[in-house]
């Protein structure tokens, strides 16, 4: 099923972009070169009219066709039902009415139907100028069926602002590569019915500028949809999508090269009035189609692959190259003067080609190689093949505390409780165990993935692969990043700013008998409070909390109160007022991993049992309070809350999100 | 020269095709996974992507296998990515939801996520 989808993809993004491209060609090369001769040319223009249409003819069955497959094969696809039983009326009815893809199909096959029309009329018309009126018609309505391709892929379903750049991208895309390759077929016919040599180079002119149009146009919106539909290096290398597309950008640069070659030798040669340059002209063309061929069958593929910004990578290779953050600021000079040598090179280029100096030009390429080289050889990082893997767990308390647990069970004895490095078996090791609260936050969560799955050769930690699941590596990586996290916010005074930014790790919680809601979803509408607490101690807070709540409400505040022991709530909840309760009930984990946040420390030492966290717009962990003061509590968060306010926003944190398939 | 430059520069970038995505499920309320005090009256899948209302549905299940929703999930009028089915009043215990739907760019998806309703 999946093959003849393809298939009929294919077949009909050719054929819509055969009968744009021949439209094209016919308005604005063919006809302009007849024009531009001299001598009666009319019985040539007139035949060549005539192939035009008839070949379009066939060209609009085979679309029909192709898109009458295409809707079964949708109608198979979105019934779940094999083709014998997709195929009743009720099916293909529901498709054709209650979706945006069969509405598409009737609004297309109506314009199929005038097209039809039109090239029949275009063909029988009796003079010039109605020849040019219907052709211009036929154009327009080509043009149509070809862009509104568009409301079938992948913008269609893009949401708010993304879908009218997207599907912008697509249209001129769609566009642009029927006016280039579905164009070829006609200049080949063209070439290939012996004109006049002026009107050869005439056409060959025009169609290259049509071409370098095109191409500027393919690439610009290419780029737009590659950042939507794959986004990352990792992703476009990584991924079955992303393959596919490399697979089509070569077969692209091999046309552009053919078409440079046409543009910048040929075609220059064919206006001096060398025949020679027609038959090579129209070999180089006809090359140009059959990788115009291969582009479209990947274009056929790629509509039903996951597009690479929605699959998780596999990175293919031993190495990486990555801006050294982590690196000794030695390694920032020798980038800044390898980039100054490099700069050199590209002037000795330049000067070598103003001065046609051959061995200048081999010593200017010579430095830029080997600057390049090094430069490479400086920012090359071992890398694994899940180092861009995307997690399958969000950063959220729930995984965050089941990697404590299966933390505590297998690491700790090396690694420390709190991830120091000094667990009871430390001691006796020729080599240390890291401390990780310094190094989960220096690598990719992908590269700890594979440390704790394979291991490290050459030092005592061993491989968890085959003990551990997938999910339980996943959910100690994500403990690993809370507890660095951690370790940055301990030294940080109450209400103070901490070192980084510090992702507040998502949870679930439940006020009253309203639904289940998640921090994420108060996300760009308002700051979180998130008050951990413990009766009686807390008593006192809670109440003042609940006397000033309204100014938290006019600060843009909402505050969430949750038990540090789920026993302890019931109490409250008997106390607490109804409605715009500030009392929420959660899972145990939620307390449990933000209470890494609050550890007691010198300057708050009997603080365990009571926390306070502030939680910006755009999830960041901003401040937190311990112990249950009440003195100037709600005066210092409103003022930090003033601050905060006054910040742009900033973009969500990242490796955090993840879809549930 | 400089026709030439745009041509190597052109080379060198990517382009991409016109091309489809999945609907996946971004969060969902009870959330995939979690705990909800008390019978939690609805079961709200938010996606990726808009949904066709016409083949995307979505149903709950009992610990037995048993469907126990009321066979009446909806595309949300407001928002075209939200799927909501309703529950009668359940018991406490382990919850599955299971999805299939449509995008509106033709592609199913489907999947599966437990909750839990305790007292």
């Amino acid at each position: 099923m999946n093959t003849l989808l393809i298939v009929a993809r294919a077949v009909h993004f050719a054929s819509a972009m055969l009968l744009f491209g021949g439209l094209a060609l016919l308005l604005f090369v063919a006809e302009p070169a007849w024009r531009s001769h001299g001598g009666d040319i009319a019985a040539d223009r007139l035949l060549f009219l005539r192939r035009v249409a008839s070949s379009a003819w066939w060209v609009l069955i085979a679309s029909v066709a192709s898109a009458l497959a295409w809707l079964m094969c949708e109608a198979c696809e979105m019934s779940g039902q094999p083709l014998e039983q997709a195929l009743n009326q009720n099916t293909l009815a529901l498709v054709l009415e209650a979706t945006t893809f069969g509405r598409l199909w009737i609004v297309r096959l109506i314009l199929a139907t005038v097209l039809a029309l039109l090239i029949l009329r275009l063909a029988r018309a009796g003079s010039e100028d109605g020849r040019q009126r219907f052709a211009w018609v036929a154009l327009v309505v080509a043009a149509a069926y070809l862009a509104s391709l568009a409301w079938a892929g992948h913008a269609a379903a893009g949401l708010e602002s993304q879908r009218e750049i997207q599907l912008g991208a697509d249209v001129v895309h769609l566009l642009a590569a029927g006016g280039w390759v579905g164009a070829l077929p006609g200049l080949v016919l063209l070439l290939g019915s012996r004109p006049q040599l002026d009107v050869a180079s005439r056409a060959a002119q025009r169609f290259s500028t049509l071409g370098v149009i095109s191409v500027g146009a393919l690439l610009f919106t290419g780029i737009v949809n590659a950042r939507y539909l794959v986004g990352t290096i990792p992703a476009l290398i990584g991924t079955h999508y992303g393959r596919l597309l490399l697979a089509k950008l070569t077969l692209f640069l091999i046309m552009l090269c053919l078409a440079t070659v046409n543009r910048t030798v040929l075609t220059p040669r064919l206006g001096l009035g060398a025949a020679a340059a027609l038959t090579t002209l129209r070999r180089n063309a006809l090359l140009e189609i059959i990788a115009g061929l291969g582009i479209i069958s990947i274009v056929g593929a790629l509509g039903v692959t996951i597009p690479g910004a929605h699959q998780s990578p596999v990175w293919p290779f031993e190495h990486t190259l990555e801006w050294p953050s982590a690196k000794p600021g030695a390694t920032y000079v020798a980038l800044v003067a390898l980039a100054a040598i490099a700069f050199a090179g590209v002037a000795t280029i330049a000067a070598a080609l103003l001065r046609r100096r051959v061995w200048l030009l081999a010593g200017g390429l010579a430095v830029i190689a080997t600057t390049l080289a090094i430069s490479v050889w400086l920012l090359a990082e071992p890398a694994y093949p899940t180092s861009y893997a995307s997690p399958p767990l969000p950063y959220a308390t729930s995984p965050i505390a089941r990697g404590a647990t299966v933390y505590a069970q297998n690491c700790a004895q090396c690694h420390g409780e709190d991830g120091r490095g000094n667990g009871p078996a430390a001691d006796s090791m020729a080599t240390k165990p890291v401390d990780l609260t310094e190094h989960a936050s220096h690598h990719r969560i992908g590269d700890l993935y594979w440390w704790i799955a394979h291991g490290i050769p050459g030092t005592p930690m061993p491989g968890f692969g085959k003990q551990l699941s997938d999910d339980e590596i996943w959910s100690v990586v994500r403990y690993l990043h809370a507890l660095s996290d951690a370790a940055a916010v301990e030294p940080a005074a109450d209400g103070e700013a901490f070192s980084r930014w510090i992702a507040a790790p998502d949870f679930n919680f439940e006020v009253g008998a309203h639904a289940q809601e998640s921090l994420m979803q108060q996300r760009d509408t308002h700051l979180v409070l998130l008050v951990l607490y413990t009766l009686p101690q807390s008593a006192q807070r809670l109440r003042a909390v609940e006397a000033e709540q309204q100014a938290y409400v006019d600060a843009g505040v909402r505050v969430i109160a949750l038990p540090m022991t789920p026993d302890t709530h019931a109490r409250v909840e008997e106390d607490g007022p109804d409605g715009n309760s500030i009392f929420a009930l959660g899972q145990p984990d939620v307390a449990n991993t933000y209470a890494m946040f609050a550890r007691p420390s010198e300057s708050a030492p009997s603080a365990s049992g009571h926390a306070e966290f502030l939680i910006d717009r755009s999830g960041y962990l901003r401040g937190r309070w311990r112990g249950p003061g009440v003195d100037k509590r709600t005066t210092n968060i409103l003022e930090r809350v003033n601050q905060l306010s006054r910040e742009p926003p900033r973009p969500a944190p990242t490796g955090e999100h993840q879809h549930s398939h | 020269m400089y026709r030439r430059l745009v041509l190597l520069a052109a080379c060198l970038l990517s382009i991409a095709s016109v091309a489809s995505a999945h609907a996946f499920l971004d969060h969902a309320t009870p959330a995939v996974g979690s705990s909800v005090h008390g019978s939690p009256g609805q079961v709200k899948l938010w996606f990726t992507q808009h949904l066709e209302a016409a083949f995307s549905s979505a149903q709950v299940l009992d610990r037995s296998g048993k469907r126990v929703d009321k066979a009446d999930a909806h595309v949300d009028p407001g928002d075209p990515a939200l799927l909501v089915v309703t529950l009668p009043p359940l018991q406490p215990g382990t919850y599955r939801v299971t999805w299939r739907v449509l995008s509106v760019d033709t592609h199913v998806t489907e999947g599966d996520f437990n909750f839990d309703v305790v007292p």
